[in-house]
């Protein structure tokens, strides 16, 4: 039935941001490569991506939360969490297994009750992560005492720092994760309910899907990559600070919403969001090669959030027939 | 006869594919109470916001006392003297009496500083001459509705308002606070003003009126001196027209019963309601808007949650489902009234929406077979000849018929036998609306059972096999359809029978 021309035609029009954003990295390496003669050194390409495989892990989970018509500010305080609760339990002589049990568990836990607010007690996503956010944070601060958790295992690092196949292994589990994920969203039933449930929840709810659950699940996803990221980035430094992750959520909804995902849930996809979190980091990173100072480079993340919010009000469906109306 | 404080002379209003007022002609007297009384749809809430400025590009002329009067802002309107309260109260409610009663008319010193002692005392005088014993420091928010309506009236007051537009003020009163305001009303037309009083109930348009006019189906039909007026002669204004001849007779209901439910009540919305639904009958409910008709409906298929009843499905005692997705596993369907906001996911495409009840009734299959779901979704597609050029397209490119019949194809597809259409046929265009009976035809010639809510007559009538009428979350009635007259319809539905 569907006539090939317009498959393409529909294809493109879903991926023609996304191309453009490609083109646009391709343009910035090319620009960069000539300007800065260590931008291209595998070298620093590898760092950069090994850096920013923590922040996309997290970045997934809430793209996932974003389409299901949520938000989650909580994300970087769990990701300072986790390692804490898992470093502190080590140093008691707590078997490193059950340390890491603890710590995803808590997480579950902080996910399970930002679903709760949201989706039972009715509380906006934004309020109700605010306030898990502002809490956890605290509790953080009291369980370490404000300092940084250094008690991990000998061979800890060797996560961050191995490699596989010449391939570091963050990058190696944010591609699978990617994969992972941008198939549970477009090939299963929890995918099609997540765009569902974002993209009208009362048509979601009455087509029999049962949308508090579904959003309690997408929550509790987050906080588990959440907590991925947080041992990722402990390994890293061998070292849990509690003030971790205090930008963390933004930064995410930024590359999100970068990668063409909409604010106002339905609409978006994983790739997208590892894109967007490519562009953001090379670009500060050519930013630092060239030397310009690191206090300017939040205007630039600033700048880019308006544009992409910008982008995305100007491709809600039904613009063109608001303005209409209202003229 | 003196000259008429306002005239309507052939105000048309034409909507995109919708003709919503034809030809409309009206003249209220001063210090007369006019009612302006007509179906759900007739015209009257289109007539009341040109009246109000709120609603500009008509054709036709106002005359305002003699002279002609075109208004393109609403304050423009309030300044000529018309004041129109809504069925929706506007006041701000964390705002004092006396702010709301002079909001942005507030009297002022020297120097622009708001006088609060001038602004308080004047409206305690306003309120005193409509017996309302308020201080008018008082936040409008602790108020009742009724007084918080009174509190526009006496807005309308310190406007010199000449003429008062009320749109069915009493649907949130209780009764007396009805009498309250009936005694206003006559009040104020002892002072020489106007009142345009739009209202479901006869018993307060008889009581209080001095004339009462007819719109039907965006015309002017006629007006009535209420002295002389008889309830049946106003009804059969109202209904006054033969029914569709495009409706087919059918012959598809049959003896067994696939759904009973009784004593189904939720206190506030609807109680006490039972009946029966056969295997192949078109069950219709008539009643007007705010008579509980799709609070029931959402009851029944476990959107919102009843407080008892009992429910029998194909002979079997079940519970109320308290969930769509309990109701769904009972083969139980909803198209809900309104198909953009409850009906689809529009930025979803055809097929997606089409398969979302299936997805959710099946527990198995995490991941989704595409090529089965394209079979499904291609056949249904057919089957109700869906006009569109892919399955991929997307809800919100659709017509609204066609998107009806995709809200329809969801349920056919998740093997639903009972379906639940709550105003099928509303906001699409007569083509459509045809192809929707059609389909509904069809439907029950396979087995399927509809229960439909409907606000229009001629439909309730040509489609039904039988009709419910409820009245205030009541059922008042449960006709079959060759005993109902249209008449006798529209007197349960408004209570007056």
């Amino acid at each position: 039935m569907t006539k090939p021309r317009q498959f393409w035609k529909g294809t493109f029009a879903k991926y023609n941001y996304q191309f453009v954003l490609l083109l646009f990295l391709a343009v910035w390496f090319v620009v960069m490569g000539i300007v800065n003669h260590s931008f291209l050194s595998m070298n620093n390409i590898a760092t950069v991506v090994t850096r920013l495989s923590e922040i996309a892990i997290i970045a997934m989970g809430m793209t996932i939360v974003v389409i299901a018509g949520g938000f989650d500010l909580s994300v970087g305080t769990i990701m300072a969490m986790v390692p804490c609760i898992v470093g502190l339990a080590y140093g008691q002589g707590v078997p490193f297994a059950v340390c890491l049990a603890f710590g995803f568990l808590a997480a579950m836990a902080v996910g399970l009750l930002n679903g709760v607010l949201i989706a039972k007690a009715g509380f906006q996503p934004i309020i109700g992560t605010l306030a898990t956010m502002t809490a956890l944070r605290s509790l953080i601060y009291v369980i370490t005492k404000g300092k940084p958790i250094s008690s991990f295992p000998e061979n800890y690092m060797q996560l961050a720092h191995g490699k596989l196949l010449g391939i570091p292994i963050p990058i190696l589990l944010m591609l699978a994760f990617a994969v992972f994920f941008s198939w549970i969203m477009s090939h299963t039933k929890f995918g099609r309910f997540v765009y569902a449930t974002g993209g009208n929840i009362k048509a979601a709810d009455i087509a029999g899907i049962h949308t508090a659950g579904l959003t309690i699940k997408v929550y509790v996803l987050s906080a588990i990559l959440s907590a991925l990221a947080g041992i990722l980035y402990s390994s890293r430094l061998i070292s849990a600070s509690p003030d971790a992750g205090a930008n963390t959520s933004f930064d995410c909804v930024t590359a999100v919403l970068l990668g063409g995902t909409s604010i106002a849930g339905g609409k978006g996809n994983i790739q997208g969001t590892v894109l967007g979190i490519i562009i953001l980091n090379f670009i500060i990173n050519g930013f630092n090669l060239i030397g310009i100072n690191a206090y300017w480079q939040m205007i630039f993340k600033g700048c880019v959030l308006l544009a992409a919010i910008g982008y995305d009000s100007r491709r809600k469906p039904g613009f063109k027939m608001v303005k209409q109306k209202t003229a | 006869m003196a000259t008429p404080l306002l005239q309507l002379v052939n105000i048309r209003k034409e909507f995109p594919g919708v003709l919503a007022l034809d030809k409309v002609n009206l003249d209220i007297q001063e210090g007369e109470v006019l009612a302006l009384v007509g179906e759900n749809g007739a015209g009257k809430s289109t007539l009341i916001k040109i009246l109000a400025g709120a609603l500009s590009g008509y054709e036709g002329e106002i005359l305002w006392k003699g002279e002609p009067f075109r208004a393109n802002q609403t304050w423009e309107v309030q300044q000529a003297g018309i004041s129109t309260i809504y069925q929706e109260l506007t006041s701000c409610p964390e705002l004092s009496v006396a702010e709301n009663i002079f909001l942005g008319r507030e009297p002022k010193k020297k120097g622009g500083i708001i006088d609060w002692k001038r602004m308080n005392d004047m409206a305690a005088e306003v309120l005193d001459t409509l017996h309302m014993h308020i201080n008018p420091a008082a936040r409008v928010s602790s108020l009742t509705v009724a007084n918080q309506q009174l509190i526009e009236i006496a807005r309308a007051l310190t406007m010199e308002a000449k003429l008062i537009i009320m749109d069915e003020p009493t649907s949130s009163l209780s009764e007396h606070e009805v009498k309250t305001l009936c005694e206003i009303v006559k009040k104020l037309r002892e002072q020489g003003i106007s009142v345009l009083y739009i209202s479901h109930k006869f018993e307060e348009i008889f009581e209080l009126s001095d004339r009462i006019s007819v719109l039907r189906d965006g015309k002017y039909i006629g007006t009535r001196d209420t002295k002389d007026a008889s309830l049946d002669e106003i009804l059969a204004m109202m209904v006054g027209r033969s029914v569709d001849m495009h409706f087919v007779a059918r012959s598809t209901k049959k003896e067994e019963v696939v759904l009973k439910v009784d004593n189904l009540t939720s206190k506030g919305f609807f109680e006490d309601i039972s009946f029966e639904l056969h295997r192949g009958e078109i069950l219709g409910i008539s009643g007007l808007v705010g008579a509980g008709r799709t609070e029931m409906a959402r009851g029944i298929f476990g959107v919102d949650r009843v407080d008892s009843g009992s429910m029998v499905i194909y002979g079997e005692e079940r519970r109320i489902p308290m969930s769509p997705g309990e109701a769904l596993k009972l083969g139980i369907g909803f198209l809900p009234e309104d198909r953009k906001e409850q009906g689809l996911v529009l930025m979803m495409s055809i097929g997606e929406n089409v398969s979302l009840p299936s997805l959710a009734k099946n527990k198995k299959n995490f991941v989704i077979s595409f090529g089965k779901e394209k079979e499904d979704v291609e056949d249904y597609i057919q089957r109700l000849s869906i006009k569109t050029p892919s399955l991929n397209q997307l809800a919100q490119n659709l017509s609204g018929g066609n998107q009806q019949k995709v809200v329809i194809a969801k349920w056919l597809a998740s093997k639903s036998k009972i379906l639940i259409f709550d105003e099928p046929t509303r906001g699409i265009d007569i083509g459509a609306k045809a192809e929707i009976y059609d389909l509904m035809n069809e439907l029950v010639a396979q087995d399927y059972s509809i229960i439909m809510i409907s606000s229009e007559l001629p439909e309730v009538m040509g489609m039904s096999d039988r009709i419910m009428i409820m009245h205030e979350g009541k059922q008042v009635a449960l006709l079959d359809r060759d005993a109902a007259s249209p008449e006798e319809i529209m007197g349960y539905a408004t209570g007056a029978m």
